[in-house]
């Protein structure tokens, strides 16, 4: 029976150190992964106007503070913040989820993506409650200090269209011009493929608003023809065809560019997209 | 005389629990198993086997709750290779145990007993050998008819769950062939093949009772398989906060084939000393 005794204490001792005495990543991913499951269902009865005790929300709000405190240096952590913050604006305290947000991005300032989105929720926020000028300062700030993120990108073109809805329109005008400026200079000199395509859509987007389908084609023949790699130059084909399409209603013409991009870039999505107007088109 | 003789072996594999000392220490390997594989996304079983399930499942199942998912697989391999390697130990352990306490009427000589058995070893391994073949093919062979005979994909699902049934059938009528081998290996000291004959006629001649026998335990632990291939239904519609439920289902399984291994082997033993021993 000795030697039983010590097998099974051996058995004990080797479960006991294998259960080790790790960093917590493993324990914060399973208290956010329930407390975000439990996140869904109350963003689920949200979506169909059942009634959420408070109760359900400040459990949850004390989840996942527990994470934030428990494990600030895990790198999900920023989730944790932004799931405070929605659970924050389901109970309608917009406070409380604009703090939330503005310490994501003092906690984690190195990381561009999550502050970014922190950046545009409170800009959001401050939309919510009619309060354009810090709106606008919050907006600006996204375009100053992560001008290449696909939100930073989506600024210039934001804040001119929101100048327009607001009659602003010679403001409107003049920030129409300068985003065109942001999204050429982005198309010339980022090395990034997903910055360059980005910029292109929105700077066919303001020409078409200030200089008119022709002049964004001419835009856009021009840079298919420059050596600005395959990928632009399938999107700025697409671009040309698109105008045609919806906008000059020339069917033959864009028809012509989508036959194009099928021929030329028959590999990418673009393709794809192009082989569906193309189906459209002949149904017309 | 027949159904004395059934309700005898099984009373006494009851009355003297203490014989499935050696299936404890084979479902104590496979708990360590399982234990070392649940913590392997954290340190220190981590330094070791997260670059393994890094490279051979992919970097997600380190992660909670999909590292549950990977359990069942990585239990079922260590399985084959704690079974190949130890389970034939097991049972002649416990056939020899069995001996002692029916034949001899002794006290149970456990160290003897394994020393013993571990001489056997080749022999043991490789009617191990032969049993999981014959466990791969009766696995195999009814999916593979399935998949032969069901075109459409709508009746795939069924077809399986069929194949299943027909494999588990099939594996019940194998173990009741090959469960007195290591009986007649071990106790009557035949060779591996003639072993392997006798089992089966002697099956031959205990029919029902081995089949009642084998059928009675296997159709648990078939339960549970089955719970484990749809593991993931099951969590999702009954426990959805709750994938450590894989733990559960897993240590279950374990459980019920200790309880089966230790109730088949020392029953089928006893019935065959007290046969042989009458003749």
């Amino acid at each position: 029976m000795k030697h039983i005794k010590i097998f099974i204490l051996m058995f004990l001792l080797v479960n006991f150190l294998c259960s080790g005495c790790g960093d917590g990543t493993y324990v914060a991913e399973k208290m956010f992964w329930k407390a975000n499951n439990k996140l869904q269902k109350l963003v689920e009865k949200e979506k169909h106007n059942e009634n959420i005790e408070k109760e359900e929300m400040d459990a949850l709000i004390f989840s996942f503070k527990e994470i934030t405190l428990r494990y600030p240096y895990w790198k999900s952590a920023p989730l944790a913040y932004f799931n405070l913050a929605m659970i924050y604006e389901m109970k309608n305290d917009s406070e409380g989820a604009r703090k939330q947000y503005e310490l994501i991005c003092k906690t984690f300032p190195h990381q561009d993506a999550i502050c970014v989105a922190a950046l545009k929720n409170i800009a959001v926020l401050y939309e919510r409650a009619d309060n354009w000028d810090e709106a606008e300062k919050t907006y600006k700030k996204i375009s100053t200090a992560y001008p290449y993120t696909e939100i930073g990108l989506m600024v210039p073109f934001y804040l001119a269209q929101q100048y327009k809805k607001r009659g602003e329109s010679e403001k409107s005008g003049l920030a129409f011009r300068s985003a065109l400026k942001t999204y050429k200079d982005a198309i010339e000199n980022s090395q990034s493929e997903m910055v360059k395509i980005v910029s292109l859509n929105y700077a066919v987007s303001c020409m078409l608003y200030l200089e008119g389908e022709e002049e964004a084609i001419a835009f856009l023949k021009s840079l298919s023809d420059r050596e600005v790699g395959p990928i632009i130059q399938a999107c700025a084909v697409f671009n040309i065809a698109k105008i045609y399409h919806y906008h000059l209603k020339n069917k033959e013409e864009a028809v012509k560019y989508y036959q194009q991009i099928v021929e030329k870039y028959p590999e990418g999505d673009l393709a794809k997209k192009a082989i569906e107007e193309i189906k459209e088109l002949s149904k017309e | 005389m027949h159904k004395v003789n059934i309700f005898n072996s099984i009373k006494f594999s009851l009355n003297n629990f203490s014989i499935v000392l050696p299936f404890l220490i084979l479902a104590l390997f496979e708990v360590s198993w399982l234990a070392i594989w649940y913590y392997a996304p954290r340190p220190p079983v981590s330094i070791v086997l997260a670059p393994l399930i890094k490279a051979f499942m992919g970097e997600h199942f380190l992660h909670y709750p999909l590292n549950f998912l990977a359990l069942p697989r990585l239990v079922f391999l260590g399985r084959v290779f704690i079974y190949l390697a130890f389970a034939g130990v097991s049972i002649a352990a416990t056939v020899a145990a069995v001996f002692q306490k029916e034949v001899e009427k002794s006290s149970v000589r456990y160290w003897g007993n394994f020393n013993r058995a571990v001489r056997k070893i080749p022999a043991l391994f490789m009617l191990g050998i032969i049993y999981a073949i014959g466990l791969f093919l009766i696995y195999i062979i009814p999916k593979l008819i399935v998949l032969h005979l069901v075109g459409s994909e709508r009746f795939l699902t069924i077809g399986y769950y069929g194949a299943y049934f027909f494999s588990f059938i099939f594996f019940v009528v194998m173990e009741s062939a090959l469960v007195y081998a290591v009986a007649f290996l071990i106790v009557y000291k035949h060779g591996l093949f003639s072993s392997i004959k006798k089992s089966t006629l002697f099956f031959k001649n205990h029919f029902a009772f081995t089949l009642f026998l084998v059928f009675s335990f296997r159709v648990i632990n078939f339960a549970l398989v089955l719970a484990k291939f749809k593991i993931v239904s099951i969590i999702n519609k009954f426990f959805p906060f709750f994938p450590e439920f894989t733990l559960v289902i897993l240590g279950a399984e374990i459980f019920f084939l200790l309880i089966s291994n230790y109730f088949i082997i020392a029953s089928a033993c006893h019935l065959l000393l007290t046969k042989e021993g009458n003749k």
